[in-house]
């Protein structure tokens, strides 16, 4: 199974995954709902008449430097220690073990020069957006995702998830994953506002950031270098 | 089939004879532990005595423990057993390898992989989940490594980990590795795996090992192991002086120190001071280039690498761009200790700077050529033994004598005396390749002895470091932890890889330090001498052996790392340098949920060494292991020039030799220990039906086996 | 006494401060902060923090604030302060010989906090050969021509030869 989703799929929805691209297309007069929306999400009808829902922003986002990253992977079992309970690398909300050996792209005839431990050694960590318009939440037929009242983040309530994987299907990034263990979405929930996997970095690659500048480095279009979207 | 906490209650059987697999219950073995106890197991019950390590009736087993998977620090090792092709009686031995692959192997379901046979045509491995196929692999025999494990990942998808061999496995080779990932070699069994036509085995897992505990105990303790952990070979104080340190020394792997950086990295990432509280600096405290390759490596430094879920960084990561311009091979080479310094030792002439190199240039490109070169092909060291081996056959008139002189005057002996290290691409291409004679120096020191007629003074002359008859050499043997270190490597049919004792008199601390430690773990002060400054036997040290044989087995079957584990000293002044040795049981009490105290999981462990023992008698055919097994070559025993040219005795300062008279009193109180028979140091009946092995009691006797 | 407390303060105040910056505080600087007439030592003597500690030099005191360097840290910097490189070289192989025990690489006083000149360090140990108080400390080499200072009082000649050469050749062949 492809655990990745491939970029060609992912780049129309990743121009919508940013909250001053939302506003560009929902028009700024919806600014006002984002006040409104201080808690979870709240619909609202745009200018030209589309139902759209609007979420409340989150505390901040995890962002992983791939410059730092030492590839041990502790991120990943800091996650689903603390959320699932077990060790696991393919339902971790931070994801470094797909790209670890041959980078996002995977394996090509220049390996030997490309990124990844096989190559360059550059080690490319991919983590939650905490989209301002989450795909994934919008995708979600059960409602099951929504902004957590304390951290903000786009969050799965357990209760509600019916594991159907249109989260991950929706997901521009590859994060959201249906535990197949479980038959429940997994996605970032930071960890309450205090994220395991950046407390167990033993170099400080991986950081939570105040949503100001986890958004310039996610999601500014010179920030792929640094977030690892498209490193 | 049961469900289970740490376990995933299952072991991957392939039998490639017959292209059938199977699934078998882990927890049948559940008294070995895990890994290693577990594949001593296996190869008790399933492979007798006298089987050649190439035959289809070998069995080779990759096993990962309990604790692999669930993020423990440092339990990202895995182990392989197997029967030993250097060894000359074919004994069951056990090779590691670092990285990734033992992790995704237990997020497939799978616990250990035992595989037997030979394949009629060549093969690899596909594994995902709880799909197993046995895949065509003539499109990918015959390949370097690299290219191999790409052209796979190819297949399986870029997540999978691949363990594979390179030509000289196939060539089935004693001196062979598999190895994973961009660095991590486990030596001794790569023929094994090519004797079988098996060139690699690729594992995606999308599940996971699940804990007993829940996450806030096992967060908590790992928080606290955490406080614990020192530097690579858990150095537990600063190379260099820094304000927060009490303690300093030059050898400690704990090299971090302001302006000292990954100067290949972008921007360039500074070490720092990495204080000891500091847990976000943990990763950066080892910088291993820097150890491993000189200061000149610092500004090729890219990052560091090592295994899942260790928070130590061993390898390095260097982009070295004279590779590419002048040998024509990737810049890019990860490695580490002997994988970097055993092509220096084969360049034994040495390898002076050119005009217009920095100093040590020519070394550093002398490790990562050679290293890049070894990890393709896929050639062991023998613990750095190779190199000087065929230092011993160049300066001793070997090559001359053995090799036909055609062969002789087609290899490029002025590239060695000139210390150009083009000498070895041409070096490792023949012995890989079996080209000629002189490939045999990849026989192993006992075969090579034996095909060359080294003689006695080859094993006798106490440079070429050769521990034991059996082939091996030194690895932390007298030089580290006196009788302790020495008697340790006469248990093994190896080099030693025991890292219990030799990270512990390797800390850092004052030795008054590391005495009272000693005392309280093994009764006495006088378990441990100062370096070079040795008293005789006593049996505080035979309980300091049997610690660390026991204990590093028990991390080969955990899986921890025992170049880590155990914790026995901290980086703590307010613990007073004391570590936590019943670490290993309160993680494994917490995975499993399966209560264990460090005594329950010594005694395990016990069990696994005393078995391995029982598989040394019986592959030698002898219980005479005191005589036939447990010796050391004539140099250990005998008295050291000092620099005045006179004998320094014995148990004076500045010797770390010993008498044969003390080691025999040594293996006694070890024997001892063990609960064996002094006389010759096999295990009894007794001992062996109360560690629950009545069967292994039986399987000895009936070959006359035990001691009288 | 109030105001000696507050005065205390102040000084023990200044000490943390330089000491959380990595350097001592000679007494000359904390006199500049008593009143005329009083004396910072005698201030900082009848009353100070646990973690205030000093050490006499040759013309005058160094404090510094073990919360912020250790002990072994502060006597490197004192011996600096000192600007007596003989001394600051016999002393330091002495506390390593004593100590661990084990001899001193030169290489040692190469690095921070030294941070001495080759040539300043050859000057030294050239210069100890013919002063009678450092008679204990001697010179040897390894294998490999790296060069090791130990003081004879803690350390015998074989011994401090067998260890150099364990650290400097042996310890890097057994990785």
């Amino acid at each position: 199974m492809d655990t990745t989703k491939s970029a060609h799929e992912g780049e129309s929805k990743r121009s919508t995954s940013s909250r001053r691209e939302f506003l560009r297309i929902a028009g700024t007069g919806l600014a006002g709902a984002f006040a409104a929306a201080a808690f979870g999400c709240v619909s609202f009808d745009t200018r030209d008449g589309r139902k759209v829902k609007v979420w409340a922003t989150s505390s901040g986002a995890i962002v992983h430097d791939p410059n730092r990253c030492v590839a041990c992977r502790r991120c990943e079992t800091a996650c689903t220690v603390r959320n699932d309970g077990k060790g696991s690398a393919y339902i971790s909300r931070i994801k470094v073990s797909r790209n670890l050996n041959y980078g996002i792209d995977g394996v090509s005839a220049a390996y030997a020069t490309s990124v990844g431990q096989m190559g360059n050694f550059r080690v490319v960590g991919e983590t939650c957006r905490q989209c301002s318009h989450p795909a994934c939440g919008e995708a979600c037929p059960a409602g099951a995702i929504s902004a957590d009242k304390k951290t903000g983040a786009r969050v799965v309530d357990q209760r509600k998830c019916v594991g159907c994987g249109a989260c991950e299907r929706a997901c521009p990034w590859g994060i959201a994953t249906v535990d197949p263990e479980t038959e429940k979405s997994t996605k970032c929930l930071l960890c309450g506002g205090d994220p395991n996997c950046a407390k167990n970095c033993p170099t400080g690659a991986v950081r939570f950031y105040p949503w100001e500048e986890a958004e310039a480095l996610l999601f500014a279009p010179s920030a792929d270098a640094t977030s690892g979207a498209t490193a | 089939m049961s469900a289970n906490y740490g376990y995933t209650g299952k072991i991957l059987r392939v039998n490639l004879t017959t292209g059938k697999t199977w699934t078998d219950d882990t927890m049948k073995y559940k008294d070995f532990i895990g890994g290693e106890g577990m594949s001593m197991k296996i190869m008790w019950d399933e492979v007798p005595a006298g089987t050649h390590p190439f035959a289809p009736e070998n069995k080779i087993v990759f096993g990962a423990g309990p604790l692999c998977g669930t993020g423990v620090p440092c339990s990202g090792r895995t182990n392989i057993t197997s029967l030993l092709p250097s060894n000359p009686y074919h004994a069951v031995s056990s090779s590691h390898m670092g990285g990734y692959f033992s992790v995704e192997l237990k997020y497939a379901g799978w616990d250990m992989i035992v595989v037997e046979g030979r394949s009629p045509k060549p093969v690899w491995l596909r594994i995902e989940d709880d799909k197993v196929k046995i895949e065509d692999g003539r499109w990918v025999w015959g390949k370097g490594m690299f290219d191999a494990m790409a052209m796979i990942s190819s297949q399986v998808g870029k997540e999978a980990q691949i363990a594979a061999i390179g030509p000289a496995g196939e060539n089935q080779l004693n001196l062979a590795v598999i190895r994973t990932g961009a660095s991590h070699s486990a030596g001794g069994h790569g023929g094994v795996m090519g004797s079988k036509n098996l060139k690699a085995i690729a594992v995606k897992g999308t599940g996971s090992v699940k804990i007993a505990a829940k996450p806030e105990e096992m967060m908590a303790i790992d928080k606290y192991m955490m406080s614990i952990i020192g530097a690579n070979n858990q150095h537990v104080v600063p190379r260099f002086p820094q304000p927060w340190a009490e303690y300093t020394n030059s050898g400690s792997r704990w090299t971090a120190k302001k302006g000292l950086f990954w100067g290949a990295a972008n921007p360039p990432v500074e070490t720092g001071e990495c204080y000891p509280e500091d847990m976000q600096s943990v990763g950066l405290r080892t910088h291993k280039a820097f150890q491993d390759l000189g200061a000149v490596a610092e500004k090729y430094t890219v990052r560091m690498g090592g295994c899942a879920h260790c928070p130590i960084r061993c390898h390095s990561q260097v982009r070295i761009p004279q590779l590419e311009e002048k040998y024509g091979i990737d810049p890019n080479v990860a490695n580490t200790c002997m994988g970097y310094s055993s092509p220096t030792g084969i360049m034994f002439k040495g390898t002076p700077d050119l005009p217009g190199q920095e100093k040590g240039e020519q070394s550093m490109i002398t490790k990562t050529l050679g290293s890049h070169l070894a990890d393709d092909y896929g050639v062991w060291c023998n613990y750095g033994q190779i190199g000087r081996d065929v230092a011993w056959a160049y300066d001793h008139g070997v090559f001359k004598r053995v090799l036909p002189a055609e062969e002789y005057a087609s290899i490029p002996w002025d590239l060695l005396e000139k210390g150009d290290p083009a000498f070895l691409v041409d070096f490792y291409d023949r012995v890989a390749n079996k080209r000629g004679e002189i490939w045999h120096i990849a026989d192993g020191s006992y075969w090579l002895a034996k095909r060359w007629n080294l003689g006695e003074e080859y094993w006798a002359y106490d440079k070429n470091k050769l521990w034991s008859k059996l082939g091996f050499p030194v690895h932390h043997a007298n030089e580290s932890q006196s009788q302790v270190g020495a008697l340790i490597s006469c248990f093994s049919n190896r080099d030693a890889q025991n890292h219990s004792h030799s990270n512990f008199g390797a800390a850092g601390i004052p030795i008054d330090l590391l005495k009272d430690i000693a005392a309280e773990e093994w009764g006495s002060r006088d378990a441990i001498d100062a370096p070079k400054n040795y008293s005789p036997m006593n049996a505080s040290k035979a309980k300091f052996v049997k610690w660390s044989l026991t204990r590093t087995l028990l991390h080969n079957s955990l899986t921890l790392c025992n170049w880590m584990w155990p914790m026995a000293t901290s980086p703590l002044k307010e613990r007073k340098y004391r570590g936590d040795t019943g670490l290993e049981a309160k993680f494994y009490s917490l995975v499993t949920g399966i209560q264990k105290s460090k005594e329950d999981l010594d005694l395990d462990a016990e069990r696994s060494f005393t078995l391995f023992r029982a598989l040394t008698v019986r592959a030698m055919g002898t219980a005479d292991m005191r005589k036939d097994h447990d010796q050391t070559t004539s140099w250990v025993v005998t008295a050291e020039k000092g620099k005045d040219g006179k004998a320094i005795p014995q148990f004076t300062p500045g010797t770390d030799r010993m008498t044969q008279d003390d080691m025999e009193l040594g293996r006694t109180l070890v024997y001892k220990e063990f609960g064996w028979d002094e006389k010759t140091g096999a295990p009894t009946r007794a001992r062996l039906e109360a560690l629950g092995m009545a069967d292994v009691a039986d399987g000895l006797a009936a070959k006359g086996l035990l001691p009288a | 006494m109030a105001e000696e407390t507050g005065l205390a303060m102040a000084l023990m105040d200044k000490i943390r401060a330089d000491s959380a910056e990595i350097r001592l505080t000679p007494s000359s600087e904390l006199q500049v902060l008593v009143p005329e007439g009083a004396d910072a030592e005698s201030v900082l003597e009848s009353g100070s923090g646990p973690d205030i500690k000093t050490m006499r030099g040759s013309a005058e005191r160094y404090y510094f604030s073990d919360l912020s360097m250790t002990e072994s840290y502060a006597k490197h910097l004192y011996r600096l302060a000192e600007r007596d490189p003989v001394r600051l070289i016999a002393d330091t192989t002495r506390d390593e010989s004593k100590t661990y025990p084990r001899p001193t690489p030169v290489e040692t006083f190469l690095e921070q906090p030294f941070s001495m000149a080759r040539s300043e360090i050859d000057a030294a140990i050239a210069a100890m050969a013919s002063i009678p108080e450092y008679a204990d400390i001697r010179t040897t080499s390894a294998s490999n021509g790296a060069l090791y200072l130990y003081s004879a009082t803690y350390l015998g000649d074989a011994h401090a030869a067998g260890l150099a050469e364990w650290i400097e050749v042996g310890q890097k062949e057994n990785p």
